[in-house]
Parts: structure tokens; sequence; C-alpha cells
């Protein structure tokens, strides 16, 4: 059965008009986040390498909270949970249980985003007194503004809710329906549990150390404590970025490829690694952190070697539904069937580079993972390079491009212009190219990241084959074809938006996969057993670092009573 | 054999050139061949005209077997 003799779907929209409505002020809230992000990109990208520099260094910290917090928080996780709603609802085939539950969830999460965006704002503002400079991982010793704190820990909440919304609407269906979860609510069910998971490291740190800090009713914190809490979570949280993109790799990029997915129970596989897989690595962003024995940052490491084997099973995966794809549409030869595939689709041609830009970013990831060649890279601009492949083009990307493709069946409007999309992917692609491989290649001779005015002027410095004047263009090349990528993008659905609703409906249904859930064994579905051994495993990777960090510097940091206490005592006495 | 090249897959074609225009001086380099400034845009404006030429010489020849729908690349 091929996708044409399916019969065409009742569009979204007209099936689940209330879930709809949440789903598209989700992707509203990720777009909003995305352009403002993306101009704080463009700033600081021409800040940094001196061409032009509309803000004052002294704010530079600003606008890079601001880029990061707004980019890798409220873009992708709006994005998430507007997928994922929709996911549910239409693999379950039943609106949410609630719905003003389900915009309660929606709601606190962009009550959330607002506080925190208010403080991290307030920095621009010298007169106020809330400013939150502290970057996406906001290490202490530096401190936000509660507002900031809050704001974070009320987002966090709302993900929770929203979370629980789902798996409610999985329960009631399971009561009444037999046989295996459906693949997309597997997949939404297994990110959530890590998330869950993942997000007790970050709530902690943030509700019990750094607001309780910064609202001055503790004195200090414990920094290597508080910074191994958010690695904790931050590293799941970059699978939860990509779960979302891989949920449409695996289950909607074979149906516009012409085909169908090539096997269900691979694809559980991948999900049920990273659910078990992703929390116990955290350390491998601590490399160089003293006060973490060598032993654990091992143990780090070869976890994360471990976690290659899902992104290569996807590869697999993906690569060969495509290729079926292609073979239905008429592809043939060996290589030759790649022309088959509908590279004019700004949806397919979208994710398609995507998927490709992540395996580049999969290969500097793992110079990243190395315990010894971490040390060159460490804090170099080539860490921003490789997360800019990954959650910066195979997550944006990929969600860029899907937006094209659940166009009509969230608004009953066509794109209004193909031709701008598939522009619009290419050229985020090429602005990658440059900016992405720029960065690493000045990662590699150390030019150190979150600088504002990095400087090589006036005295020799070997930049490589090149010179840092030729990496800086490439940068600066790169970042403007980003950033009117990101305008073409948002111009096009605005645009699309504006235009009479369409008639008729649009062939949105997803075959089934080739190997379908039947082939699967029931033990993937148990996802109690998977936490058991996630927590399991969280448990055998962090409680001796974690009870060494608290042994070495206390829990709230090392008191402030130390030496001169001791000396005046000594003093009394003798 | 597949139909003709498109627009839109020339587009992605030159896309997928633009990292080895942008290193072609590292990957030059990694075959022991430094190249000057401007032996380096020579080298890469051949590039790019090779692979227009070879795309319009596919072209041609698909366009004699007929059948040059596709809605492919
Ligand atoms: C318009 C496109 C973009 C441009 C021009 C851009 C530019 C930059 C530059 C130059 C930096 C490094 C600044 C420094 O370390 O001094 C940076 C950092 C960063 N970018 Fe982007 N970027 C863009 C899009 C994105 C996207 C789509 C994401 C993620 C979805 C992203 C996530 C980040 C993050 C997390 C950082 C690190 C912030 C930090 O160090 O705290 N960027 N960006
Ligand atoms: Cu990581």
């Amino acid at each position: 059965m091929t996708s044409e003799e399916l019969p065409g779907e009742e569009l979204f929209l007209d099936r689940f008009p209330d879930e709809a409505q949440v789903v598209r002020a989700s992707l509203w809230s990720a777009f909003v986040a995305l352009g403002i992000g993306a101009l704080a990109g463009i700033v600081q990208a021409l800040h940094r390498v001196g061409y032009v520099r509309f803000i004052d260094s002294a704010d530079y910290y600003t606008v890079l909270t601001l880029h990061g917090v707004l980019l890798v928080i409220s873009f992708t996780i709006f994005f998430l949970v507007g997928l994922f709603t929709w996911a549910v609802t239409r693999s379950l085939d039943r609106p949410v249980e609630n719905i003003r539950f389900t915009w309660a969830w929606y709601l606190t999460m962009v009550a959330g985003t607002v506080l925190a965006g208010v403080a991290i704002l307030g920095g621009f503002v010298d007169s106020i007194p809330i400013s939150a400079d502290v970057l996406f991982t906001f290490y202490a010793p530096l401190q936000a503004h509660p507002l900031f704190y809050a704001g974070l820990a009320v987002f966090i909440i709302g993900t929770w809710l929203a979370g629980f919304d789902w798996f409610r609407s999985w329960w009631i269906w399971r009561s009444e329906n037999d046989g295996r979860i459906p693949l997309q609510t597997f997949m939404v069910l297994t990110s959530m549990l890590m998330w869950y998971i993942a997000t007790i490291g970050v709530a902690i740190s943030v509700v019990f150390f750094l607001l309780p800090w910064s609202l001055g009713i503790i004195d200090q914190v414990n920094p290597l404590l508080t910074r191994t809490l958010f690695w904790y979570f931050g590293h799941p949280v970059v699978y939860f970025w990509l779960m979302p993109a891989y949920l449409l790799w695996y289950t909607v990029l074979p149906s516009i490829s012409g085909g169908r997915l090539f096997s269900d129970p691979l694809a559980r596989v991948v999900f049920v690694l990273f659910l078990i897989l992703s929390t116990p690595v955290g350390i491998h962003h601590q490399y160089l952190d003293p006060g973490i024995a060598e032993g654990f940052k091992f143990i780090a490491m070869t976890n994360t070697m471990f976690l290659l084997l899902p992104s290569l099973l996807t590869a697999f995966t993906v690569v060969a539904s495509m290729e079926h794809g292609a073979r239905q549409r008429g592809g043939e030869g060996y290589l030759s069937w790649l022309g088959a595939l509908p590279w004019r689709d700004p949806a397919f041609t979208g994710m398609a580079l995507a998927g490709l830009m992540f395996a580049a970013g999969g290969f500097s990831g793992m110079v990243n993972a190395g315990m010894n060649i971490n040390y060159l890279i460490h804090n170099t601009l080539w860490v921003p390079g490789h997360f800019h492949l990954t959650v910066g083009t195979a997550v944006a990307l990929t969600f860029m491009a899907a937006t094209y493709w659940l166009l009509p069946q969230l608004t009953r409007r066509r794109l209004y212009s193909r031709t701008i999309g598939l522009f619009q992917v290419v050229m985020w692609f090429v602005g990658m190219v440059l900016m992405s491989n720029a960065m690493h290649r000045a990662g590699l001779v150390g030019i150190p990241r979150r600088t504002a005015e990095p400087q090589y002027d006036g005295f020799a410095f070997d930049a490589g084959l090149s010179s840092v004047a030729e990496l800086d263009a490439q940068v600066a090349i790169g970042g403007t074809l980003l950033f009117v990528s990101v305008v073409l993008f948002l111009g096009n659905l605005i645009i699309s938006l504006l235009e009479d609703p369409m008639e008729g409906t649009v062939d949105r249904s997803l075959p089934p996969a080739l190997s379908g859930p039947e082939d699967s064994p029931e033990v993937l579905d148990n996802l109690s057993l998977w936490v058991a051994i996630a927590l399991l495993l969280v448990l055998l990777a962090y409680s001796l670092p974690i009870g060494a960090i608290v042994a070495d510097g206390g829990l709230f940091g090392p008191g402030t009573e130390s030496y001169p206490v001791v000396l005046s005592w000594l003093e009394v006495v003798t | 054999m597949s139909g003709r090249i498109s627009r839109a897959g020339l587009l992605v074609i030159l896309a997928f050139l633009v990292p080895v225009i942008v290193e072609f001086r590292t990957l030059a380099a990694l075959f022991g061949v430094s190249l000057s400034v401007g032996q380096y845009l020579v080298a890469v404006t051949g590039l790019v005209m090779a692979v227009l030429l070879a795309v319009t010489a596919w072209n041609l020849r698909a366009g004699t077997t007929a059948d040059d729908h596709t809605g492919g690349a």
C-alpha cells in the first residue's frame, strides 16, 4: 500500500479544531522566539568579528543570553510541545481530555518565558535594577535577578504539565484499545520520561540553590554542585531538542519522500536507548572542571560513545526509508535514486539537508566527547560551531521544514511560495556551512567563545591554513545568510496566513512502516522497565561524583568562616 | 535512467559544493598542494563551471531519451 492509495485524511484542524489552536499558539510562540533569537544572533556575530557594533560590548552577555535562552529553551521547546500535542492527538486519534488544562500548561510556559525574558531584557537598561546576564548555562558565581530563575522554574513546570496531558490521553486510550502504543505516541512518551528524569537536576539546582541565593536567603552556593546539576540536565536536554526532529524524520520524512518508514521496531529501540542513555553522560561537559575525579569523567565518556549507536541506527533507518520512497517514485541504480527524491519540496530538502548537517555535527561531537581532544577545543568557538550544526541546524532547520508540511493541516492555508521556501532552506544550509566551518576552525587555533572583542590585530598569530580575517568574514557572511533565511521563513509564513483559506483537503496521511510494530518485541513498550534502568544508570553515574562534590565543597559552598577564624583563635591561645 | 536535473536540483547540488569550495585550500593541502589566493579562486571557479557543464550535458542527454518529467532533481 502506498500513500496514494490511502484516502486523503481529514485536515487536522477540521478533526481537532481546539487542539489545532493550541498547536498553532505553541508554534507561533516558537517562531517569535526564533525571530528575536536570530536578531540577537546576527548582532553578536557582527559584533564579535568587529564589522558592525550595534551594542556596547558591556551588553554582549545580555544579547548572548537572549540568543541562547530564546533559541534553545523557548524556540525548541515551544515547537516541541506543539508538535507533540499534534502527534499524540493524531496518532491516538482522540482529542485531549480537557482543553482548558491544555491551555493552562501552554500559558504557564508563556508566563515562565515572559518572566525570564523580562529579567534578561532588563540588562539593557541601566536604570532598572534587573538583569540576567548569566548565559543559558547560568553558572554560579554569575548571578541573575530572581525573576530569571523563577521564570525558568515556571516554564519547566509548564512542560511537566504538558507531559501529564499526553500521558493522560494515552492512559485513557489504553483502557479502550488493545495493541501497541502508536509509534508517534511512543516517541512522545519516551521523550517525556527522559525529560522528567533530566529536569529533576535543574529543578533542584534552581529551586534549592540558585533562587534562594539570588533572593539573599542563602549566602553562597557550591558552584561545582550547581554546574554538575545543570549538566545532569544539560546533556539530556540536547536529546529533548533532537527527539521531536527524530519524530519528524521517522514518521513524516518517509512519507514526504514518497515511501514508508523502513522499520518501526528500530525506531522504538532508538527512543528507548535515548531514554536510558542520555542522562548518565552529563559529566562529559565538565572534562575540565577541577573537583571531579578523572575516573568519573572516563565513565561519562564511555557512556557517551554508546550514545552514538542510536544516532547511527537513525541514519541507517532514515536513509533506508528515503531510498524506499525514491524507488517508489521510479528511482533506480546504486546512487541515482537520490535524483528521484522530491528536491523541489522545501519540506523534504530542508529535512534532508538538516540530516546531512547532523552527520557533520556528529563528527565534531565525537571530538568534544573524547576526554583528551576535548582539552584542545574546550570553551573555544569550536563548541558553538558544533551545536549550530546540531540544535542550530539538525533541529532548527527540521522544524522550519516541517512547518511547511504542517501548515495546510493546521491553518487551511497553502504555503505562499514554495520557491522562497526552497531558497530559504538552502540558504540556511549554505550560511551554516560558512559560519559553522569558520567557528570550528577558529576553535582549533584557540579563539575563545563568549567573547565580545577577541583581538588578533597587531601581532603574529598562526590561524592554521587561513587567517583570522578570513574566518571572521566567513562568520559574518554565514551569519547574515542565516538571518536573512529566518526573515524569509517568517515572511513566507505570515503572507501564507494572509491568503484566503484553501478549498478541500490535502493528503497528510502517514503510511504504516514496512516492518510494523508487530515485528518489535513487546518488551519495548514496557516503559516502567526502561525508566527503572534509566534511574539505575543515573544512580551509578552520579551518586559518587555528587557525593564527592558535596563532601569537598559543602552543600552550600565551603563556608565563609575558614582560615582567618582559625588563625585568630590560635592568636588568642598563644 | 533518471530524467533531467531541475533548477531546484541544481540549487541543491551547488549547495553541496559550498563546503568543498570553502575548504578547497585545506583539501588541496591534504594532497600536499599549497594554493595562493589567486590560484584558489581560479580553481574553484573552474570547479563550479565544470559542475554546471556536467549538469547541462546530463540534461541534454536526458532530453534526447524523452521522459523529462519526474518530480525529482
Ligand atoms: C541567525 C542565525 C544565528 C546566528 C547568526 C548565530 C550566531 C551565533 C554566534 C556568533 C554565537 C557565538 C557567540 C560567542 O560565543 O561569542 C552563537 C552562540 C549560540 N547560538 Fe547561535 N546563531 C544563530 C542561530 C542559532 C540557532 C538557530 C540556535 C539554536 C536553536 C543557536 C544557539 C546558540 C547558542 C545556544 C549559543 C551559545 C550561547 C552561549 O555561549 O551562552 N543559534 N550564535
Ligand atoms: Cu552533552
